[in-house]
């Protein structure tokens, strides 16, 4: 009885995924240090958007800029974030009106106002990056949430490595 | 240093009496008679002080009445014993029936080991709530004090705060706690808005309506004013909030954080961590956010300063040596040096009002911990163990201290004395964060 009741909920679980994997939840799929195959099955499940959603689509969706993530109490960029960050320069040149603004978070671990500093240094290590890519320092501002706003509100590692990011958020265009 | 176990002989004596009494009577006193038994503080002895149930100004009680006084007096003796300036005893007035003593048998009272004994008198009126208390001295057979309260019912808590803080004033000469407010932030109303509460977590009201997150709130000097981090206008700004009149102000609003602030005892300055120039370094502010003086240079993140109670140094917490450490500098940024060596994640200091110990947070292998150190960097404690406690600050008296803790699976606040005993939850339905203690409100 006890394994039936699991399948049923793992199928309605399925289904349910199935049905509202949007477009946003993909982005953080992505960065999930997952097999990428799972994000690969979603997108065939996908149905074509039409003309009409593409237009109503947030810029923000369309360009997809890729969020990064830290080691704990660590701003350094690691090499495979330092690609995201060439990606997102490469999409900022082809739309040279966006302005974005760059949310520096950290892991629940460690007091408020320590996280609010080191998440601005981890904003800041961002943007700089993509200055040196040759992104008019303009056009990037930075902010910091600290711990204020954690993207999975768990309290373990997967949780505390998808929670220290910046995200890249689109001011104006 | 405690001594928990040993009880002053006198009250082995007043424990003797409370069984004699109870042969004596079918009905025992000793259900009713509870005595607690204090570590000193500061190498002062607690006294012994006798709380007697409060009794009919005239007549006899109505049971309204009667519940009521015993709120109030169990309120007092909550108050003196939380103090740990006192050990307690609760005297009720079956025990003076059948001893047949009227309250100024001094004599009495010293064979029961009570240097002091507080008794008065109770009577629910029209508008509100009328107390007198006495306060006598058993040894010099003299009365201390004699006072009159009155208060709107709602009050009731208040009156019997300002009760036991006259006791202590006139017993100590020190300032009592019980007025004090502990403000936090929390999310139990969905933004993380700010609140505060009686030190005991009772009367809980909010205090911000913001629809943002805001975040360590400090209060100034005379409780009056509450300083905290806003995410009201989308940049983290310093706000100011008049308690008294309710309204609130942005105060600095630089570029990047404005953060961590912390007014100076007295009232001069407020140091908080600044970003502007391009990284988290501690600045001094007044109270309408002109910059006055930028005390730290260094390409780390320096941040939380906190003052020593005469307003000359500030401890603070700088990653510059690879992680998070506790320093002190002069208020004018002279004289640096590094406090803690011991522990590898240092963060949060908060000194002590009484001036030799700093709290701070540390993060063990199981998560975090509250510690304190002498200023010295001698006799550091942990006081705190099991899942993550954090967000230390002192109470006004520097006997206790308050902070947040998820022992339970949910962030609340905690009080705990100084020396990490008697940790006790007072807020409850999680989300509390981030507490900090007024002298008086």
């Amino acid at each position: 009885m006890r394994n039936l009741g699991i399948f049923v909920l793992f199928v309605l679980l399925m289904v349910f995924f199935a049905g509202c994997g949007g477009q946003k939840e993909m982005v953080k799929m992505e960065e999930k240090p997952k097999p990428p195959e799972v994000t690969g099955e979603q997108a065939t499940e996908q149905p074509t958007p039409t003309r009409e959603e593409i237009i109503e689509t947030p810029l923000e969706e369309q360009l997809k800029l890729g969020m990064i993530h830290f080691e704990f109490d660590r701003y350094r960029l690691l090499p495979e974030f330092k690609l995201v960050l060439e990606e997102n320069a490469r999409k900022l040149k082809m739309y040279p009106n966006v302005k974005i603004m760059i949310e520096g978070h950290c892991d629940e671990r460690g007091t408020i106002e320590y996280n609010l500093a080191l998440g601005e240094k981890r904003a800041r290590a961002a943007q700089e990056y993509l200055i040196n890519l040759g992104i008019d320092p303009s056009r990037i501002s930075i902010i910091s949430y600290g711990k204020e706003s954690p993207l999975d509100p768990r309290h373990n590692e997967e949780a505390w490595y998808k929670n220290r990011r910046d995200e890249f958020k689109i001011t104006s265009y | 240093m405690r001594r928990d176990s040993i009880f002053p002989k006198r009250l082995y004596l007043f424990l003797f009496f409370c069984v004699f009494i109870s042969w004596l009577h079918v009905k025992s006193p000793l259900a009713q008679t509870e005595i607690h038994v204090k570590m000193p503080v500061g190498g002062a002895e607690p006294m012994d002080i006798g709380v007697a149930e409060l009794v009919p100004e005239k007549g006899e009680f109505s049971q309204e009445e009667k519940e009521l006084a015993s709120q109030i007096t169990q309120i007092v003796r909550d108050d003196l014993s939380y103090s740990l300036m006192f050990y307690v005893a609760e005297i009720d007035s079956f025990v003076m029936d059948v001893l047949e003593w009227n309250w100024l048998n001094f004599d009495g009272w010293f064979k029961l080991g009570m240097q002091t004994i507080l008794t008065g008198t109770f009577k629910l009126e029209k508008n509100g709530l009328k107390v007198r208390v006495s306060l006598f001295d058993v040894f010099r057979d003299k009365k201390i004090f004699s006072k009159v309260y009155r208060t709107k019912e709602t009050n009731l808590r208040g009156l019997a705060h300002a009760i036991s803080n006259d006791v202590v004033y006139n017993l100590t000469g020190e300032k009592g706690i019980f007025s004090g407010k502990i403000a936090f932030a929390s999310t139990r109303e969905g933004n993380k808005e700010l609140f505060f509460c009686d030190y005991d977590g009772h009367n809980v009201q909010r205090l911000t309506n913001d629809q943002s997150i805001n975040l360590t709130p400090r209060f100034s000097p005379d409780g009056e004013k509450l300083i905290y981090t806003s995410y009201k206008e989308g940049n983290p700004d310093l706000w100011i909030l008049d308690l008294k009149e309710g309204k609130n102000h942005k105060i600095s609003s630089q570029i990047g954080l404005n953060s961590a602030a912390s007014w100076s005892p007295d009232g001069k300055n407020l140091a908080l961590t600044l970003t502007r120039d391009g990284n988290a370094e501690i600045y001094l502010i007044d109270d309408k956010g002109s910059v006055k003086k930028r005390l730290t240079h260094n390409w780390s993140i320096d941040s939380s300063p906190t003052w020593s109670p005469n307003s000359k140094q500030i401890a603070f917490t700088s990653d510059r040596a690879g992680s998070p450490q506790i320093y002190i500098m002069d208020s004018d940024g002279a004289n640096l040096r590094r406090l803690t060596y011991q522990l590898d994640y240092n963060d949060s200091p908060v000194w002590s009002p009484r001036g030799d110990k700093i709290a701070f947070v540390t993060r063990t292998n199981t998560g975090f911990d509250i510690c304190t150190i002498d200023l010295t960097g001698e006799n550091l404690r942990i006081l705190t163990s099991g899942g993550n406690n954090e967000n230390p600050f002192w109470s006004p008296d520097g006997y206790h201290l308050v902070f947040s803790s998820d022992r339970t699976g949910e962030y609340e606040i905690y009080t705990m004395n100084w020396d990490g005993s008697s940790q006790k939850r007072i807020t409850n339905g999680g989300g509390n964060y981030n507490p900090t203690w007024s002298s008086s409100f």
